[in-house]
């Protein structure tokens, strides 16, 4: 069966197409453009009905978000151990997942990149998205605090979470916010970039900020 | 050491109660009033430095946060109870489909149109605020209801109760709170799973503990 990514290169999707590059497995990538909003069209909403990327097909069945497509390609191949054996470390797996996908990316990079979802004034726009830019901020420095002392997000492998906070810290380096003070960040995102898997699909979407 | 939750009534932690009362484990339940900011207490900011409910701490000590890691830690704990489905199986990752976007979708639209003043400080933003969370609120309810239309199973992810189905409850609940207003797209998928869920003795237990009734009727947005 056929792995179909549906993403947009440089979105929070770059965690879902990476994995399933350090996983070997056949897939095929399609980029939804959302800048011309092909993600709301007709077609793609037949997809994902909400509209967001990534989305994944396996044959005939679709999954969506993130924490949920990561964890789905992690038991595609159980022996590379992307999602913990242990409970405890699988339950902080999820824990930093449902942090960043919900704190980090729906409340502060959202306000911070779509203000007008959350108010309707200019002045109160201004005020959310510069609340949000606070919030992504002080989000960087509790990761950069957690990242001390360790190569990677939880025990001492390379797990899903670690794909999911290298796409926040190249929206960090994108919005031009000062990556370089958050040292241990700052390796881990180095340290995912010496992956030949990551090299080669951060070259396949065009990002480089590595900051 | 037994399981401890950190909870506020009425608050998403309801999820994770009656997760608890459904495992079977032995818990307690430590009550954590967001009404009186006391997850702003000293005490509780050491539990859980982000000052949200609902927080677990497990029985080696340790605390942990975030609610669909809580519950799916819940389910873990007590695998033939199958309040989560297994690991590595399409319906786990259905599991996580329904409580990442609860949690990062449906949840915090409710927080724009309940918490206005997370967003701006400045009252006069306050109406703006709200009717864009009410848009966001309709959109992810109909998202919700779509979703359930189309399963195949009788609760969320499976033909039993589910963390899911815990957590769907809680934003059902929210859905008739006054500021959320009348104007909501039809549920009938939605409602019928929730008359299900609600009949689960584990639910009926934590409703009559915490005195909740199914509500029945929407108020008209002033």
């Amino acid at each position: 069966m056929t792995l179909t990514l549906y993403h947009q290169p440089g979105a929070c999707s770059l965690a879902s197409h990476i994995l399933l590059e350090e996983a070997g497995l056949d897939y095929e990538a399609v980029h939804i453009d959302i800048h011309s909003g092909q993600n709301r069209a007709a077609e793609y909403l037949k997809i994902n009905p909400k509209g967001r990327i990534p989305a994944l097909r396996h044959g005939a069945e679709i999954i969506t978000e993130s924490p949920a497509i990561l964890g789905y390609i992690s038991g595609l191949v159980p022996d590379r151990a992307y999602l913990p054996e242990a409970l405890i470390e699988r339950s902080r797996v999820l824990e930093w997942m449902n942090w960043l996908s919900g704190s980090l990316h729906a409340v502060a990079f959202a306000a911070l990149i779509h203000p007008d979802w959350f108010a309707t004034s200019d002045a109160a726009q201004a005020e959310v998205k510069a609340k949000g830019a606070t919030q992504v901020a002080e989000h960087f420095a509790a990761i950069n605090q957690r990242l001390r002392g360790h190569d990677w997000a939880v025990g001492n492998t390379f797990t899903l979470v670690d794909p999911y906070l290298l796409v926040f810290y190249t929206w960090g380096c994108i919005f031009g916010m000062p990556m370089a003070d958050y040292g241990h960040y700052r390796n881990h995102a180095l340290r995912m970039n010496a992956r030949p898997a990551v090299a080669k699909v951060m070259q396949a979407e065009s990002v480089e900020a590595i900051g | 050491m037994t399981m401890k939750l950190y909870h506020s009534p009425g608050s998403c932690s309801l999820a994770s109660l009656i997760a608890l009362e459904a495992s079977g484990l032995d818990y307690d339940v430590i009550e954590v009033n967001t009404g009186r900011r006391e997850n702003f207490s000293p005490a509780y900011l050491a539990t859980n430095a982000a000052g949200k409910v609902p927080a677990l701490r497990l029985s080696d000590g340790a605390i942990l946060t975030e609610n669909p890691a809580i519950l799916a830690h819940i389910g873990d704990a007590v695998p033939d109870r199958q309040l989560i489905p297994l690991a590595g199986t399409l319906a786990r990752a259905r599991a996580h489909e329904w409580l990442n976007y609860l949690s990062s979708g449906l949840h915090i639209a409710y927080r724009s149109v309940f918490r206005p003043e997370r967003l701006s400080t400045d009252p006069d933003a306050e109406d703006g605020i709200r009717a864009q969370g009410r848009i966001m609120v309709r959109d992810a309810l109909a998202i919700v209801e779509g979703r359930l239309a189309v399963r195949n199973t009788a609760f969320a992810v499976s033909g039993m109760l589910s963390v899911c189905d815990t957590y769907l409850l809680v934003y059902w609940l929210w859905s008739y709170r006054d500021a959320v207003g009348a104007d909501l797209p039809a549920l009938p998928s939605y409602e019928a799973l929730i008359m299900r869920v609600a009949a689960e003795p584990a639910v009926k237990t934590i409703f009559e503990r915490e005195e909740i009734t199914l509500p029945t009727t929407r108020e008209p947005r002033l």
